[in-house]
């Protein structure tokens, strides 16, 4: 018993020399993991920082190829910045069921074949603009004279809205709808939605870390 | 000492354990929190491409509903031998007609139908996308308000596609009551617990898509030409245009004013080579051929659309009048119940003229070869079913609108054709379909419309761009097309 607690003695302490390499190491393995948890955490707000943006323009993609597929007609103005459509007042508000429209015999794809307005002066406006870094939609509908307006903003951080009319003249002012079909077939015609999102994360606070991405949908009017 | 050693030991020991337990519990944590931010935007991620791909669900039940209603008018549009048909997944809504909005409807094409009538298009599995199956559910309907003011029935299709949904209830990462909230949840709305609209508790989540299609009934007279197999048109001079009868601007007391004409005289040859010169004011369409940009074309060249020409079937009528002896004249009925004659041998077409101010209508079928003239007076409306050839000397529609006067060519059967000759030197209002037929028109200007097999024209076309709606229905065409956004 008494070497063992000799032996154990001897263990009791470390050298100065193991100090400061232990202390040396555990310094090292604590700045890793320190500087490990600092590149995980950056890696992983650079990843959320683009899938929110990812997830953004897909969102303003939906939100403007629904209303494009939806358009009775549109315009598409400011070069390519900013679009007008107008759409059917397909659900009635008072019931929230949809609306019979009324028919107009005339040839396939004319204007005014369908209506699924209650009065002859009623509308249903939709724009989208971009207005400093965001993109709002601003809705106005008018049903018997009453105008009911509502505006959203659908996305921040925007760079760039470009719309394009990629039916071939590839021009950024346009109209579409059946009145002013160009296709190159004459019958159908297609609105390309181009959105360029800010860089939203940069490391060190360089704004030119990377360039925004860009996104773009090709949509086919259906032409009401 | 023994005893005090023992003791340091337990000590080490305890801190060890419980070293490795904090260390784990932080990995562990560490792990969950990725894992959990991981799911969460694949989840929301998923959900986007979910609710897309509905929409290509709800489009393809929306297009096998378009199908079937033009397969009442086009034989084999619908890819099967009858539209709507129970053999391939077609029910009635209503069964029992407990609502009573069951209406049944006469093919073009000689069958009966009745609607509304459903249709749930089959599961299409997937792998490797959002959504791991799709389905569809179409309705067809026709409304009693969707009825234009020529008569005809125009329908509806209502599709709503389907996506199930994998992994947790989770919409988006949108909180409604963040102020930054970007409406993602007022976009893409979807069935995660209760169908949003029938309450029911669902065993899946799902995206659901709803679109509406309105279909127009395209009428035998949608064009000025239609030539199933030979067009010819080079005499010097000759001109297709159009007016519009409806329109003080593009007409003159309904009637073609050469200094209102419009440019919608379309021409179709269900071919790859029409032979024409003149003047085009509208589009000439052809089938497979090559047509270039011509000065004397004024409207667009299309290659590759023709014009579907649905065969004339025979009448059947129920009630039939006694065929007016010599000196006799034909007799109207209202324009909503024509009276209605068979005829054979080579009557010429008189007929008695409704009191001034009034409206009459008259149907009459010549079984045989037309060799009579045709006067048409004002207030009438005139339709003649022809089974054999026609030579007329002269037509006078004296409506002056060539609706009121409506040449139908009945198919010989064995795919034979007829031959149609009109004579005429001065013009007529009057519109010609008989697509089995080779016509060969007079020396008089035409104010209506030519459907027919094979069509050598020597005079001027004018198309009444209101002859839309008029004639038999012989396809349907997309008139909207509107997505349900509740």
């Amino acid at each position: 018993m008494i070497p063992r607690l000799h032996r154990s003695h001897s263990r009791g302490g470390f050298t100065l020399v193991e100090l400061v390499v232990s202390l040396g190491v555990g310094v090292v393995v604590m700045g890793a993991v320190v500087m490990g948890g600092v590149a995980f955490q950056t890696v992983f707000n650079a990843e959320d920082d683009y899938y929110q943006s990812t997830a953004d323009q897909l969102r303003v993609l939906d939100y403007i190829a629904c209303d494009v597929r939806n358009a009775i007609s549109g315009t598409v103005s400011n070069n390519g910045q900013t679009l007008v459509v107008q759409l059917p007042d397909y659900i009635n508000p008072a019931t929230n069921t949809p609306r019979i429209p009324t028919v107009t015999p005339s040839k396939p794809k004319s204007a005014g074949n369908v209506k699924y307005f209650a009065n002859a002066g009623d509308s249903v406006t939709a724009t989208y603009a971009v207005n400093g870094n965001t993109v709002t939609r601003t809705q106005v509908a008018i049903r018997s004279g009453v105008t009911t307006t509502t505006s959203a903003t659908i996305a921040n951080n925007v760079d760039n809205l470009q719309l394009t009319d990629s039916s071939g003249s590839g021009s950024t002012n346009f109209s579409f709808g059946p009145l002013s079909m160009s296709g190159s077939n004459g019958w159908v015609q297609f609105v390309q939605i181009t959105l360029t999102f800010m860089p939203r994360f940069n490391r060190l606070n360089r704004a030119s870390a990377r360039a925004g991405t860009s996104v773009s949908e090709t949509i086919a009017v259906r032409g009401n | 000492m023994h005893s005090a050693l023992l003791r340091t030991s337990k000590r080490n020991s305890g801190s060890t354990t419980v070293l490795a337990l904090l260390t784990v519990t932080i990995v562990a944590f560490i792990g969950a929190t990725v894992l959990f931010n991981s799911a969460t935007r694949f989840q929301a991620s998923t959900v986007v491409g979910g609710w897309q791909e509905a929409l290509s669900a709800a489009e393809a039940g929306a297009d096998i509903g378009v199908a079937n209603c033009r397969g009442t008018a086009v034989s084999g549009a619908s890819g099967y031998s009858t539209a709507f048909n129970s053999a391939n997944g077609w029910s009635l809504v209503d069964p029992t007609n407990a609502q009573g909005n069951n209406v049944t409807y006469s093919s073009p094409l000689g069958y009966s139908y009745t609607l509304p009538a459903t249709c749930n298009v089959p599961v299409m599995y997937q792998s490797g996308q959002c959504s791991s199956k799709l389905w569809a559910t179409v309705t067809v309907d026709g409304p009693s308000g969707l009825v234009d003011s020529y008569g005809n029935q125009w329908f509806r299709v209502r599709s709503t596609g389907y996506a199930a949904l994998s992994g947790f209830h989770r919409v988006s990462l949108d909180t409604p009551t963040d102020p930054n909230a970007r409406h993602t949840n007022e976009l893409r709305k979807l069935s995660l617990v209760m169908n949003r609209f029938t309450g029911q508790r669902l065993t899946t989540p799902q995206a659901t898509r709803t679109v509406e299609v309105i279909l127009q009934p395209a009428t035998a007279f949608g064009a000025a030409i239609v030539a199933n197999s030979s067009l010819k048109a080079v005499n010097s001079g000759f001109r297709v245009d159009s007016f519009d009868s409806r329109d003080p601007n593009k007409s003159t007391n309904g009637q073609y004013d050469p200094a209102k004409f419009q440019q919608n005289g379309n021409i179709y040859a269900n071919f790859a080579t029409p032979n024409i010169s003149g003047d085009i004011y509208g589009n000439v369409n052809d089938v497979g051929g090559d047509l270039q940009s011509s000065p004397n074309i004024h409207g667009q060249i299309n290659n590759n659309q023709g014009f579907s020409t649905p065969p004339v079937l025979a009448p059947s009528w129920s009630t039939i009048q006694s065929t007016p002896g010599n000196g006799q004249n034909f007799q109207t009925g209202p324009v909503s119940a024509p009276l209605n004659y068979v005829c054979s041998g080579s009557l010429s077409v008189n007929i008695q003229a409704p009191a001034v101010g009034q409206t009459g209508a008259v149907n009459i079928w010549f079984t045989d070869d037309f060799t009579g003239s045709v006067t048409v007076p004002v207030g009438v409306i005139c339709k003649i079913w022809i089974t054999g050839d026609m030579k007329t000397p002269n037509i006078n529609n004296m409506n002056n609108n060539a609706a009121d006067l409506q040449f139908y060519g009945i198919n010989p059967p064995n795919g034979g054709e007829q031959k149609w000759e009109t004579k005429d030197t001065t013009g007529y209002y009057g519109l010609l379909y008989a697509p089995a037929a080779q016509i060969k028109t007079g020396a008089g200007d035409i104010y209506g419309s030519i459907i027919g097999e094979d069509v050598n024209i020597k005079n001027n076309v004018h198309y009444d761009e209101a002859f839309g709606g008029v004639g038999t229905v012989i396809d349907y065409a997309r008139a909207s097309w509107v997505e349900d956004p509740r």
